[in-house]
């Protein structure tokens, strides 16, 4: 088999030129030829080089050679368990999301010392939400919520591997994880070592902060954008809130600023995460938990039994319903178009 | 210097180069008012004249562009004192809506133009022939070939001005207003102007017809001077085989050529210096004794076809003549002519090979490979690198290939590597600008790249302000970036408005850019270019909105500032951080950053700063991804 050149040429052929890249950040901070600025990966110069990290970790970017195994078939791939569970601090539960899960581990984690620092993704607070390094309970909460445009947050994470961090906590989309997973196969003594937990969030797709923004200036929302919802169907709308209170924009008019690469997209339950975390369908206030690993069953069994959560059974059709979501995001994944 | 120029009695030599003898030409000539634009080969004219002030009572002034500089000196003519302007070819497109008005209404006092070309362009963003603006205006040229011909010839060129009353045009070329020779100098005549403009004569161009036919009668005038001139001169056999017509530096290459081939039997060489209008009997004289007439001339066939339609004309008393020359593809008919050239040329024509030379002499030739060629580059500290370096990255941010419409100055090498090829665009004065007014305009098409434009301090006054007003008017969404280093600096660092001095070195209250901006009501900001992340944010910001802006990055050049205050730092790669070859950026800081002064350490395969070359501004240190590089501030 051909040796074929896999660097920052490879990399802005294949993917970044071709608009498949979905800003998830594992690329910046290996060197100085890419950047993130505004809520976008951007490349600076020409690095000139024929092999490259920012391609070694690409989740777009297909390895020919096996650098690890592939998760296996099943639509949700690598589960140990299923379950409902929510936080039962009430302060995190009001400022999260749904059900507060990802905010309670992290800080659970933290306090046990179990992680010292947790790559997370900022606010943004009217400009472009990026990776930050949590180090703190308030540093945690401060990120609480969901964002819904990439925040190349991985390369809070390529810093935190500068910085020689050890026990790092990274919280991200399914891409990150599987970026992660690349990053951790690639250097099994040192970046393996130092992740000590892994969580991923449930994702059918991801925005362009700066496209949305654009739109949104254009529908009259110029301040900045603090928190957004999208209400499960049969609703059809985006919700925006900002400043000046809640806006909601037609849900299709907001669908062109998806990532184009988001529609190549396998993974909607982060398969290649410790515990994966999702939203409960017509259940508020509750996160559908899938632990993967011996770490995100072991993470998930102290932290119920310290009473830091409350976990149920996932109900039958819940499960069901979201075995059919993850293989039809599989479905579209597979067949361009 | 000053001695030589301001000497009053004359009668010895000096070594002068071509600008200078031409500066001293016109004191001897009598002139009392001087007025330029810096443009090379021309600006040491006006430097030579400028140091003369301190000692003699004349007027000298670096005028804000070529145009108001000859309307200025025309001031002085038409209020009876003798004038000149001095500029590159490129000065004389400014000035020449001016001139072509200027030679229908005539003059007073004598009026010299010099035009001082760039063949091959040089330092030049063209190559241009000036001498075709003599047949456009109507007016009387002069071509000296050495620099006692360009004293004699300024000198001469007030008396031929005040005789035809009509502006001359003296043109040299960057050969000639650089070599130096041996002048005689001759005696300064007493220096008594007293300006009047008489108000019974009108200077306008009306009515036009009846004007133009007199600009003809003062060529005819002028052509039979031209006829008696003691400066068109032949050398050579009575009726050679071979006639040369030449001029300027040109007939000097060509009497070199004759000689190293041993043809001064053959071969004649007529050097014509009054080359507009052409002195027709002294050329037919000429080309009456002779079938083969070869012309050599820098830029364009100007004498050969001049002397091709006389032989039209004359063809019933001359007979046919065959012509060798930039039409028959003998001679160039682009780049600087040279002696080796001209040798070639002869040598065809002749059928002479060229004589074999010894092994050594091959060797020696090929000698040129071992001089490692190397890229034009801004100097270590220049804010222009600085600046471009934040535009790059802020246009990279952006990603929607947005490029910069270039101008002329020092940053015009914006468009090679060292200014990270940012520039796309680069033509005349204030161009950029103007290309800028016309893609602001193209959002309505759908256009989307963001266009940044730069343009110099000393550009910007000479003709960056109409420009930016236009864009003001018409809403254009024009990004202006003004480069101001405080300097004109690419042309020798000649005072403008902003410096606060003048040419003659009296202080004056220098006109703020920023205060000038503003006064438009358009949206205005500062930057210091050194702090890179920050004018690339701020480029970045005004790179989304709408309408005309401008940013100034002020930083003093780094050659002034050398001079005059030193900088803080002193700087250095720590060898233990820089991790070479094994660092993975692929030696990011010499190979992308690029100044001077940092270097790549064949032998430790590691950066490094060259302590000779840097100058210690701290820039760079922004630039290692590792920090490698650190500076230390020097009391």
């Amino acid at each position: 088999m051909l040796q074929e050149e896999k660097g920052q040429e490879r990399l802005l052929k294949t993917i970044i030129d071709a608009g498949l890249c979905v800003q998830c950040g594992a690329c910046v901070g290996h060197c100085p030829y890419f950047d993130f600025f505004d809520g976008r990966v951007m490349v600076m110069d020409a690095c000139r080089s024929d092999t490259g990290r920012c391609a070694d970790v690409c989740p777009q970017l297909e390895n020919e050679d096996a650098f690890f195994e592939p998760p296996p078939k099943n639509p949700m791939e690598t589960v140990r368990q299923v379950f409902m569970a929510r936080a039962m601090e009430p302060a995190i539960r009001d400022r999260a999301q749904y059900g507060g899960i990802v905010s309670s581990i992290l800080v659970y984690a933290l306090k046990k010392g179990v992680i010292q620092s947790a790559v997370l993704t900022s606010k943004g607070e009217g400009s472009a939400p990026r990776g930050v390094i949590a180090e703190s309970e308030k540093d945690i909460l401060a990120c609480a919520g969901s964002r819904y445009s990439s925040s190349a947050s991985l390369s809070a994470f390529n810093q935190a591997v500068r910085e020689n961090r050890s026990k790092i906590a990274v919280a991200g989309l399914p891409c990150q994880m599987k970026a992660l997973a690349k990053m951790k196969s690639l250097d099994k003594d040192t970046i393996a070592k130092h992740v000590a937990l892994s969580i991923g969030l449930f994702c059918t797709w991801s925005l362009s902060h700066r496209e949305l923004n654009q739109y949104l200036m254009h529908e009259g929302i110029s301040s900045g954008v603090i928190k957004c919802d999208i209400p499960p169907p049969p609703s059809n709308v985006f919700k925006v809130q900002t400043r000046d209170g809640w806006f909601e924009l037609p849900l299709d008019k907001v669908r062109p600023y998806i990532h184009r690469g988001c529609s190549r997209c396998l993974d909607m339950t982060a398969e290649y995460a410790d515990i994966s975390v999702g939203t409960v369908e017509d259940k508020d206030g509750w996160n559908t938990v899938i632990t993967r690993s011996h770490v995100g069953e072991d993470m998930m069994r102290m932290a119920a039994k310290d009473n830091i959560i409350e976990t149920r059974e996932l109900p039958e059709t819940n499960l069901e319903h979201l075995k059919q979501a993850a293989l039809n995001k599989k479905k579209r994944g597979f067949l361009p178009g | 210097m000053t001695n030589l120029m301001t000497n009053k009695r004359g009668g010895i030599q000096a070594l002068l180069q071509g600008n200078q003898a031409i500066a001293r030409g016109a004191l001897e000539g009598g002139v009392s008012f001087c007025a330029a634009y810096p443009g090379n080969p021309s600006s040491e004219i006006l430097e030579t004249l400028a140091e003369a002030a301190t000692c003699l009572p004349i007027y000298v002034e670096w005028s804000i562009n070529e145009k108001v500089a000859l309307e200025a000196a025309t001031a002085a003519s038409f209020a009876g004192l003798r004038a000149i302007a001095s500029m590159k070819q490129n000065g004389v497109n400014v000035a020449s809506d001016f001139l072509t008005n200027l030679s229908l209404s005539g003059i007073k006092g004598g009026l010299v133009l010099v035009s001082c070309d760039d063949p091959g362009g040089i330092s030049s963003t063209n190559e241009e022939d000036a001498r075709l603006f003599a047949t456009l205006a109507d007016i009387p040229l002069l071509e000296p070939s050495t620099p006692v011909e360009a004293l004699e010839m300024t000198k001469w060129a007030f008396t031929l001005s005040e005789e035809i009353q009509n502006i001359v045009l003296l043109r040299s070329v960057s050969r000639l207003s650089h070599t130096r020779s041996n002048v005689t100098l001759g005696p300064l005549p007493e220096f008594s102007a007293s300006p009047r403009v008489d108000t019974s004569i009108q200077f306008h161009t009306f009515p036009v017809v009846p004007k133009h036919i007199t600009r003809h009668d003062k060529l005819d005038k002028a052509k039979v001077l031209f006829e008696a001139s003691p400066f068109n001169q032949y050398k050579g056999p009575p009726a050679p085989e071979l006639l040369i017509i030449s001029s300027g530096c040109a007939s000097a290459y060509a009497e070199e050529a004759v000689d190293i081939l041993h043809l001064s039997e053959n071969v004649g060489v007529l050097k014509l210096a009054t080359t507009w209008p052409i002195p027709d009997n002294l050329v037919k004289t000429h080309i009456q004794s002779c079938d083969k007439i070869l012309f050599l001339e820098d830029v364009d066939p100007f004498i050969e076809n001049q002397v091709k339609s006389l032989a039209a004309d004359m063809m019933t008393e001359l007979g046919i003549k065959q012509f060798f020359g930039k039409a028959s593809g003998h001679a160039p008919d682009s780049g600087e002519q040279s002696p080796e050239i001209i040798l070639r040329v002869l040598r065809d024509l002749f059928g002479i090979n060229p004589e074999p030379q010894n092994r050594g002499y091959g060797d020696k030739k090929r000698g040129d490979t071992l001089v490692p060629p190397r890229e034009f580059g801004f100097c270590p500290g220049c804010p222009h690198r600085s600046s471009y370096y934040a535009i790059k990255t802020a246009l990279a941010w952006d990603g929607r290939d947005g490029f910069v419409s270039g101008d002329i100055g020092c940053y015009t090498m914006g468009i090679w590597p060292t200014g990270f090829n940012q520039v796309k665009s680069v033509h005349a004065m204030g161009a950029g600008s103007g290309l800028a007014c016309g893609y602001g305009k193209l959002k309505r098409f759908g256009f989307d790249q963001p266009v940044v434009t730069v343009c110099g301090d000393s550009t910007f006054f000479h003709s960056g302000i109409p420009p930016l007003i236009n864009a003001k008017f018409n809403q254009a969404d024009m990004l202006l970036v003004i480069l101001d280093n405080s300097a004109t600096a690419m042309t020798g660092f000649q005072p403008h408005p902003g410096t606060g001095i003048t040419a003659m070195g009296e202080k004056t209250d220098p006109v703020d850019i920023e205060i000038f901006c503003r006064s438009l009501n358009i949206d205005v900001s500062v930057a210091d270019p050194y702090e890179m992340k920050q004018t690339a944010q701020a480029i970045y910001g005004l790179v989304q909105k709408k309408g005309p802006r401008v940013l100034i990055l002020k930083r003093t050049c780094a050659l002034v500032e050398g001079k005059e205050r030193g900088f803080p730092y002193e700087v250095k790669v720590n060898q233990d951080l820089c991790l070479g070859e094994d660092c993975g950026c692929n030696r990011y800081c010499t190979r992308i950053f690029r100044c001077p002064g940092l270097v790549w350490d064949e032998e430790n395969q590691k950066a490094k700063i060259d302590e000779v070359i840097c100058v210690g501004c701290g820039v760079c240190t922004e630039v290692c991804p590792r920090q490698a590089i650190v500076k230390k501030k020097i009391s």
